[in-house]
């Protein structure tokens, strides 16, 4: 199946997503706008400590205000409260602002604990415990070859301390859902999630109910990024709250508070490197001893050396600290972007030491196990043409005089993203020549709607928008969770699989009608059938010979139409001011591969966002805890910074996708692209200004105290 | 309390009694059916609720109806007329200028403000304009090229 499609007509083309007029009018109703009969609102009242106690609760005068229909208790006397944004309890009312109203009227009293919310405090001799056991967790720990004698012989060597602070997923719509109960025996919800199929798990073991008893739907989200595979805490009240309100349907949407602090973070990531390479260029050793915090969840899962995994000898260490934060979750390529940033700030920081080119640097170091190794080195060329590395790049520190200096990086990224067996795709065939195809799976914004469409169209000869892609329905046939970049890699099998098994059963069905031709014979183009070489009746006239029997087919994964393992490039030119320590983003070049590109413009649109996300990480994001308070002092849109348009720079992406590329067929491309971007920022920002930026983000706090630090050093 | 106010949505003549010191974005998603208008954060800072008041770009999550009056108030809903599209939502669909499309409306709303003002923007006075309006999914590289593209599709329509 290596060569499928042989000609295409659809795929790789650029095809505007299905749905895309319907976000583009406003008519996508996503689960954050559906308003059904007799709703109610939901509301969240969550710890303003960042660890207490609660002592007593009292809810009687909230329930006795107008409105309110259910109030819950989620965290009674005697419950740990962890963190700042922790569940205590919920309310239902006729309208939001007397649910919030209610919430403001229930009576806490809390014995507010000692709190450890940074490493720091963490890590400290005595300091409070998260929970019962101590805040420090041993994580997995590495070591290959001698790694102290290695580094006793290399002719250069290198030693610092690279850290990257904790992120959020900042997803525009914030977790929540909208759910009701009809009768004992009957829920309907709409999530905002990227697993429609788990969502109605979930809620059915809240409700004690089957999964087939509830319904889920999720035509639209507003993102996601890794943060929404469950109904969480907040989903599961909402359907007590329901139960408890007759079965009026309540609608629980965190406010961006909560968000920020409860539904999830990217761990922050320390590590100590040492880093040797010998007289030609060869990395021969790596120690390093790291250590990160997912708040009361896990901390990063550092992969070190990331990308160079050839290096003969090396030996990681690594902690997570837990502190009295929300809980980690996986966001967009987890592990990946730390690791990346950790390891790529070493290595350039060493191919400096050397006096090397770090493109030559990188190139020498390249795995030569590594399937991945021909792809970079395919790939690094064209990129270092793209941001004109050999013309504009000037050593470290080599940049100028003046105030404002420029500076090229760049950084190297893999990722797995490819698909598994066990879901399932329908196809039906109507008589009046309409297509359905159905699974339980969601678009997350990625396309993977219009993808099903295309993979549909391009077998049986159709246009995209001739096809009905039927998707974020959990009563569909089970389909994937929107994570690891494997959606579509894990549905494109199941379709391909069920829409070519439905074909032939057309032509089975209808051969006879034409000329008495055998199945064999018949073929599907341009919408149009065709009999030993001649379009012999349109797809409409075909289908209506199947009378009153529509042919429905449910499909399964079939091997050698979906594979894993990408890598990618990114190169960054910055320019920065030595004075406001000032960091501007001038350009990115992308380039990715990732097998079978299906569409192309949704495909280009994933790499965008992937660079303008890692971006972001490069230059803003940072959650910033008060180290007295306990409290997140950035949990809204004003002081958690995202990029807005006049950050952007120019972008110039390229898919590397020669034959051979195609060949490997399906691949994930929704995470691969976030992952480099910001060490190559910080790679430009330290080529730029002479000395190495050690914590990222880019700020100009950052950027300053590495000049000054570096000053005071005698080092610049 | 509640009382009446006679608003003016999409053209339309709308009354409605709430409390005057509910946000117009509540109302218009709660009260009126009008969901195409997002809230995003809740403090006018990311532009999801953006809609037009009397033309001008207004964050509806920070706007009280008792403050709206009898201004003009679009939203995304009333930028195509009769069916018929706005450029703009042509060239975003085209240059896939949205992803998971949240931030859409405002974005899309936002621009035809500036689209009436100035029909013939360059790159930096929508970059300058649309600043205000954050996307999570990360499009602005495409929604730059839409709106300079929908530009086009109004110069082509008015010739």
């Amino acid at each position: 199946m290596a060569e499928w499609p042989a000609s295409p007509s659809v795929i790789g083309k650029r095809i505007p997503r299905l749905d895309g007029l319907l976000k583009a009018s406003g008519k996508a109703k996503y689960p954050s706008d559906v308003h059904p009969k007799g709703l109610l609102f939901g509301a969240m009242l969550y710890s303003p400590h960042a660890h207490a106690k609660v002592k007593s609760i009292d809810t009687k005068t909230a329930e006795k205000l107008p409105g309110v229909k259910a109030v819950l208790v989620i965290a009674g006397p005697g419950t740990t409260l962890r963190y700042h944004g922790d569940d205590i309890a919920a309310v239902a009312a006729e309208t939001e602002e007397q649910a919030r109203d209610a919430i403001r009227a229930i009576k806490i009293e809390y014995d507010v604990l000692p709190h450890v919310v940074t490493e720091a405090q963490s890590m400290a001799e005595g300091a409070p415990e998260v929970f019962k056991g101590g805040n420090v967790k041993k994580g997995r720990g590495q070591t290959k070859g001698k790694p102290e004698d290695a580094m006793a012989s290399a002719a250069a060597t290198i030693e610092a301390t690279y850290t990257v602070p904790m992120i959020t997923h900042v997803c525009l719509e914030t977790h929540g859902l909208t759910v009701g109960l009809e009768g004992e025996k009957k829920a309907t919800a709409w999530a905002s999630t990227q697993n429609v199929y788990g969502i109605a798990g979930d809620l059915a073991q809240a409700l004690e109910l089957d999964r087939g008893d509830v319904t889920v739907y999720t035509e639209f989200m507003g993102g996601g990024f890794g943060s929404k595979f469950n109904a969480d805490v907040w989903g599961t009240t909402a359907a007590k709250l329901s139960k408890m309100a007759g079965g009026r349907p309540v609608k629980m949407f965190l406010d961006r508070e909560q968000e920020h602090c409860a539904a999830g973070n990217r761990p922050s990531a320390t590590a100590h490197i040492k880093m040797g390479a010998d007289r030609e260029g060869k990395i021969v050793s790596v120690i390093a001893e790291g250590h990160s915090t997912g708040g009361v969840g896990n901390g990063t899962n550092m992969i070190l050396p990331y990308v160079y995994r050839g290096v003969p000898h090396y030996s990681v260490g690594q902690a997570n600290a837990l502190t009295n934060r929300g809980g980690s979750r996986a966001m967009r390529a987890p592990n990946h972007p730390q690791s990346c940033i950790l390891t790529e700030a070493a290595v350039d920081d060493l191919a400096e030491k050397l006096g090397m080119d770090p493109l030559e640097f990188r190139l020498k170091n390249l795995d030569p196990g590594s399937p991945m190794t021909p792809i970079y080195q395919a790939e690094i060329p064209i990129g270092a043409e793209l941001i004109g590395w050999r013309e504009k790049r000037k050593p470290r520190g080599k940049t100028g005089t003046g105030p404002i200096r420029t500076g090229l990086g760049m950084a190297l990224h893999t990722w797995g993203g490819g698909g598994n067996p066990g879901k399932q795709v329908s196809c039906t065939i109507h008589p009046d020549g309409s297509v359905d195809i159905k699974t339980a799976t969601q678009d997350i914004g990625t396309g993977a709607r219009t993808i099903l469409a295309m993979i549909a169209a391009e077998i049986l000869g159709l246009q995209p928008t001739e096809i009905n892609s039927l998707i974020g329905n959990s009563s569909y046939p089970p389909g994937q969770p929107s994570g690891g970049s494997t959606t579509t890699p894990t549905m494109a099998p199941p379709c391909y699989d069920a829409v070519t098994k439905a074909r032939d059963a057309l032509f089975k069905k209808v051969a006879s009608a034409f000329n008495n031709a055998r199945p064999e014979d018949l073929s599907l183009k341009q919408g149009q059938l065709w009999a030993g070489g001649e379009p012999v009746a349109s797809w409409k006239e075909a289908c209506r010979k199947l009378g009153t029997s529509p042919i429905s087919v449910t499909g399964e994964f079939v091997d050698g139409l979906s594979s894993t393992g990408v890598g990618g490039c990114q190169f960054a030119e910055v320019s920065v001011d030595l004075e406001t320590g000032e960091v501007k983003v001038k350009k990115i070049v992308a380039i990715q591969d990732s097998g079978l590109i299906l569409d192309l413009l949704t495909w280009e649109s994933q790499v965008y966002g992937g660079v303008i996300m890692g971006l972001n990480y490069g230059l803003f994001e940072e959650v910033v805890m008060d180290p007295t308070s306990g409290r997140m002092l950035n949990p809204d849109m004003e002081w958690y910074k995202l990029a807005g348009a006049s950050d952007i720079p120019e972008i110039v992406v390229r898919a590397y996708s020669p034959p051979d590329e195609k060949g490997r067929q399906v691949i994930g491309v929704g995470e691969p692209p976030t992952i480099s971007t910001a060490a190559a920022i910080g790679n430009a920002v330290s080529n730029a200004i002479g000395v190495r930026v050690t914590e990222w983000p880019m700020s100009p706090r950052n950027v300053l105290n590495a000049l000054a630090t570096a000053s005071r050093e005698g080092r610049a | 309390m509640p009382d009446p106010h006679e608003l003016k949505i999409n053209g339309k003549a709308v009354r409605v009694e709430v409390d005057r010191d509910r946000m117009l974005l509540g109302v218009l998603r709660e009260d009126l059916g009008l969901t195409g208008t997002k809230y995003g954060c809740g403090e006018g800072r990311c532009g999801a609720c953006t809609v037009l008041i009397d033309g001008q770009p207004a964050r509806s999550c920070r706007t009280k109806i008792g403050a709206v009056g009898s201004r003009e108030v679009t939203t995304i809903e009333g930028l195509s007329t009769g069916g018929v599209l706005h450029p703009l939502q042509r060239a975003f669909l085209e240059a896939d200028a949205l992803q998971c499309g949240y931030c859409t409306s405002g974005m899309i709303v936002a621009a035809s403000a500036l689209l009436r003002r100035n029909p013939d923007p360059s790159r930096e006075e929508i970059v300058e304009f649309l600043d205000g309006n954050i996307c999570r999914c990360g499009t602005y590289q495409r929604i730059i090229r839409a709106i300079r593209v929908a530009a086009e599709l109004r110069k082509e329509a008015a010739r």
